[in-house]
């Protein structure tokens, strides 16, 4: 009942272990560093993460294939999907999150036309 | 009839508190102008004390003493439904299991000629299982004085559930379930709420909150021990069987889906309340229903610190502690004072070590569920640690930070999303600070090395002196412990920064991230 706040070098320890290898990093762990990015996000002024360091911090979901992991993505994005859906930078964000998607959908065999979509 | 329902099917003290025996007699009529004929039969929490008497279309059914149990747990049901027979797995325990006939077919007919089409076919062998898997690790459940573990499926219930000791009460949807059309979700959620609903018979219906401002007696511990009840047992004979395909259930991901991100979302708001909800909690007291609180802390956040609870106790004393508050608060009303101190009691009457830390080559403190073969970790003593747990609202975040010369330190603070939210409030007699377990991954070379520890709420700043600290409540699952199934190389400093690049790809996907099993 706990969220962990990694800053500065341990911070980076582990987003470059991520970065080498997903698997160096267990996937609930991942869950939860994911959770938590999301939660403290919410408020920077406490906790010093902005959003912007949010979705730094969890770009490696761009190879995340387990489900928890993406649960928890898709927890934390709602509310950012919620508040730009309808803006100028919502399509951005759409694409971002297609791009990161991608190599969880390969694993079921979902091929994409990067050509012919919208 | 919880919270304050009983007072209106009879005249009673209709309060948890109160306890008292019921014998329960039924008028009813068997036929009705709509149904056939001689087809509507009476039910309640114990056996029929013989036969009904009949008298033309009236029938009087009396009922079986009950055991000595608080009067929201009373429940009467004349129907026309059909049924499933069986005994449970150890103790032979007759279950009947009653739903629509249109649902399940006549009434009678035994789990052996019940095939896996039949939507009571599951949830049977759940039950048969699950009530003798409590009976193992906490007491056998007829001893407890009520001789039956029936079930019942009624087409418009307002709950999902409710634990009538006897006769317990489902909506059809939270316990029929089609082996070859339902969706897979379903399955574990029709199981775990057989497994919530028979821990409630130790958790709730022999022992019982002596107020809704410990509501969690019940709730928390019905939640824990659904995951519980599913878990492996060390009998054989408690196996599961195979064709259920219950056995291969990651728990601690269901725990994850289940309770865990609700509990710590719900509590992350000044607007949250404490597990016993009685104190600092900005004088919201609990007026005289069961739905005062958050179900969210009630039952999800409870459950998740009862899984902190067990793993930092160690399997012989969280279950040997249950064991002894079951027997000396049985048909009565413990506090969690009680509690706790049953499980302080446990550790000394036993001379069982404890150890304040906890450090291990061979693997984590405890597993998925919270499960462990380690003795107790613990620096005071379990009600001191745990307290400030149950009685103040929200939770701790950790920041984690080496130093220039390479000493992790780890601070706390509680956390809470809304930046306009002061979190010194409500005001807390703990101050909004934890005892806080640490769980940590080392690698040194190729020697891994797992270490528990106690964060304590005085401290405003532990260090730790490790040069190579990977992560410290990593695990989600584990709530303060890495996947020890992973492995984990050394992680030399970097300063590799990302930068977010949101790339232009002109791509479609339908619904993506929004994948179900």
């Amino acid at each position: 009942m706990v969220r962990v706040l990694y800053e500065d070098t341990v911070l980076a320890n582990l987003i470059s272990a991520l970065d080498e290898n997903i698997d160096n990093i267990p996937p609930f762990s991942r869950a939860n560093f994911v959770s938590d990015n999301f939660a403290f996000a919410q408020n920077a002024p406490l906790t010093g993460v902005t959003i912007d360091q949010t979705l730094t911090n969890t770009h490696f979901m761009s190879s995340e294939t387990e489900h928890v992991v993406w649960v928890m993505f898709n927890q934390g994005m709602d509310y950012i999907w919620s508040i730009l859906k309808f803006t100028e930078n919502g399509p951005i964000l759409d694409d971002y999150v297609r791009s990161l998607v991608q190599a969880y959908y390969e694993r079921f065999g979902w091929g994409m036309d990067l050509e012919n979509s919208r | 009839m919880e919270g304050e329902y009983a007072r209106r099917a009879f005249p009673c003290f209709d309060e948890p508190n109160f306890k008292a025996t019921f014998a329960t007699i039924l008028w009813y009529q068997i036929d009705y102008p709509w149904s056939e004929s001689n087809e509507y039969y009476a039910l309640s929490n114990m056996p029929l004390e013989g036969e009904a008497e009949c008298e033309e279309n009236w029938c009087k059914a009396t009922f079986q003493k009950s055991a000595v149990m608080s009067t929201y747990l009373n429940v009467y049901a004349i129907v026309d439904f059909g049924s499933v027979l069986t005994t449970t797995t150890l103790e032979d325990t007759p279950a009947e299991l009653f739903a629509r006939k249109e649902a399940i077919g006549e009434r009678g007919q035994s789990i052996a000629e019940v095939g896996q089409d039949n939507p009571m076919w599951f949830p049977t062998r759940c039950t048969e299982r699950i009530t003798d898997r409590f009976g193992e690790v906490l007491r056998s459940y007829s001893e407890m004085g009520v001789p039956k573990a029936d079930q019942i499926a009624i087409p418009d219930f307002n709950a999902g559930a409710m634990e009538n000791w006897g006769l317990v009460t489902y909506r059809e949807q939270s316990l029929l379930y089609d082996m070859s059309r339902d969706r897979f979700s379903r399955k574990e959620y029709v199981c775990s709420v057989v497994a919530h609903e028979m821990a409630h018979m130790w958790f709730g219906d022999f022992i019982t909150c002596p107020w809704w401002d410990e509501l969690w007696i019940n709730e928390a511990f019905a939640t824990y021990f659904s995951y519980v009840g599913l878990e492996q047992s060390e009998d054989p004979k408690l196996e599961w069987d195979p064709e259920l395909k219950v056995d291969n259930w990651d728990l601690g991901r269901m725990m994850i889906y289940g309770d865990v991100t609700s509990a710590l979302s719900a509590d992350q708001t000044i607007g949250s309340n404490p597990i016993v909800n009685k104190e600092n909690n900005g004088d919201h007291n609990v007026e005289g229903n069961s739905g005062s609180g958050s179900s969210s802390i009630t039952y999800s956040k409870g459950g998740f610190v009862i899984k902190m609870m067990r793993c930092h106790l160690g399997d012989e004393a969280f279950f040997g502690g249950l064991q002894n508050y079951l027997e000396k608060f049985q048909y009565s009303n413990p506090t969690t004072q009680d509690l706790f101190q049953c499980w302080d009691d446990y550790i000394a009457s036993n001379g069982i070590e404890t150890n304040p830390t906890y450090e291990s080559p061979d693997g984590p403190l405890c597993g998925g569920i919270g499960e462990s073969l380690n003795g107790p970790v613990l620096s005071k003593s379990f009600e001191e640690t745990f307290d400030p747990w149950v009685r103040q609202m929200g939770y701790p975040f950790l920041r984690v930070r080496y130093n220039e010369d390479g000493v992790l330190t780890i601070q706390q603070k509680r956390f809470l999303t809304n930046p306009d939210e002061d979190i010194a409030e409500p005001p807390s007699s703990y101050g909004y600070v934890w005892d806080v377990p640490l769980a940590l991954m080392m690698k040194t070379g190729d020697t891994v090395t797992y270490q528990n520890s106690w964060l304590a709420a005085d401290d405003t700043e532990q260090v730790i002196e490790i040069r190579i600290l990977v992560l410290t409540n990593a695990n989600c699952i584990k709530i303060l412990i890495l996947d020890f199934k992973y492995k984990m190389r050394i992680l030399a400093v970097a300063n590799q920064t990302y930068l977010l690049q949101i790339m232009n790809i002109h791509q479609w996907l339908g619904c993506y991230t929004k994948t179900r099993f």
